[in-house]
């Protein structure tokens, strides 16, 4: 669709039918957003809490001066299986839950362009923080075939790796290993330096959606 | 050691030392909380339009690695990385990367996608912003498929300022979620 905008401006914006439908089924609710009261979805949507949510109390959203968008506050995977995700990174890599919804109807629709399609939606965080967060999101009702996951042991053009640091990489290799992800690489010290009496080392793996997960654990200096 | 582990090293160490004390493991984890989301994406200064130009962030480190190492832990011959980490403040945490397989003639690039609907296999990056509208527009402006304008996912009857969010995909097809938070009722 084109958006007119005054002084002849014009916005060529591409937005799903499901979209539309989810904010009141009118061409012009999406066009109103550029300039009117927040579009609000219709009151359909249900969340259903599946444990109590974690309200991180020390750590508030900062914007730095001069910037208008704050720190990552997470990467979201929308996984194939939630399931197999939470057994890498919250039972192997320890990660809590911050919330882990159920969510149904046109609001959580409208922001992902869907139509007819429920969530489970789990953000995990190590400690309590605002950012730096890991979104593991299963649609369900989702009739599209997803592509294989990729899972080889090389970095390509299209690939999405997050990293994490750690202070226990050689116990969690050994369960990632047990656990048949595939390693990109085992635990390795970057660059010898002399001022460490441990060398920093760090490891990467793919996780079951083929997103590469690097662990990175810190040396420690020479006392002298 | 086989020779691609160290230039693993090179790729992510040296681009981001992880000194003694860099970001500390909260008691009772093993990880402490993400440090980056990196795209390697397909054309580096096309992304960078995006997130350092559009989105505001800063340039906290920007190199080259060329190589036998770089190309040991990619799989490849010959190819270099161009790597640029952007950031919305000095924290170690919450950083993206953006890198670049530089001559990389293997295969055709898969297709990123642009649809303006979200599926399984999808990745996003989340960040809140204080500044939806005017971000919008130019994202808009910018022609980058739009998932959904900014709007109130859960209306909340406490609120004085409803929290409203957008999301659109980026040039290599990453879900970009934004989010102005809202403003409780001052009673």
């Amino acid at each position: 669709m084109v958006l007119r905008l005054p002084h002849g401006t014009k916005m060529r914006v591409r937005i799903s039918r499901a979209t539309l439908r989810n904010l009141g089924g009118s061409l012009l609710t999406a066009a109103l957003f550029l300039f009117a009261a927040p579009v609000t979805a219709q009151d359909d949507s249900s969340v259903t809490p599946l444990i109590e949510r974690v309200v991180p109390k020390s750590n508030p959203v900062v914007f730095q001066d001069g910037m208008n968008v704050a720190p990552l506050a997470r990467a979201t995977i929308f996984v194939r299986d939630i399931e197999e995700s939470l057994k890498l990174y919250r039972d192997i890599l320890g990660l809590h839950p911050m919330f882990d919804n159920y969510w149904k109807g046109s609001g959580i629709n409208a922001i992902m362009g869907t139509d007819g399609l429920e969530v489970r939606a789990t953000v995990l965080m190590a400690g309590e923080s605002v950012s730096g967060n890991l979104g593991i999101y299963q649609l369900h009702n989702d009739e599209t075939v997803p592509a294989p996951s990729q899972q080889t042991p090389d970095t390509r053009t299209g690939d999405f790796a997050i990293v994490f640091p750690t202070n226990d990489i050689w116990r969690l290799t050994d369960e990632i290993t047990a656990a048949g992800y595939p390693i990109v690489s085992p635990p390795v010290s970057l660059i010898i330096r002399d001022e460490y009496e441990v060398q920093p080392v760090e490891m990467m793996f793919r996780d079951p959606d083929g997103v590469l997960v690097n662990l990175v654990q810190s040396g420690v200096l020479k006392k002298n | 050691m086989r020779p691609f582990v160290l230039a693993l090293s090179i790729t992510l160490g040296v681009l981001q030392p992880f000194a003694a004390g860099a970001q500390e493991v909260p008691d009772g984890y093993s990880v402490s909380s993400m440090t980056r989301a990196t795209i390697f994406v397909r054309d580096l200064d096309e992304s960078l339009k995006l997130y350092r130009d559009l989105l505001g962030l800063t340039t906290r480190i920007d190199t080259v690695v060329e190589g036998p190492r770089i190309n040991e832990i990619m799989g490849t011959e010959d190819y270099g990385l161009k790597a640029v980490i952007l950031q919305a403040s000095d924290s170690l945490i919450g950083n993206i990367g953006i890198y670049e397989i530089l001559g990389d003639d293997r295969s055709p690039l898969p297709e990123p996608s642009d649809r303006v609907d979200t599926v399984t296999g999808d990745f996003a990056v989340v960040f809140i912003t204080n500044d939806i509208d005017s971000i919008t527009e130019k994202i808009v402006a910018a022609g980058y498929p739009l998932v959904s304008p900014p709007m109130v996912l859960f209306p909340n009857p406490e609120a004085e300022v409803q929290t409203r969010e957008m999301m659109f995909r980026d040039h290599d097809g990453v879900l970009v979620n934004l989010i102005e938070l809202g403003i409780p009722r001052p009673w």
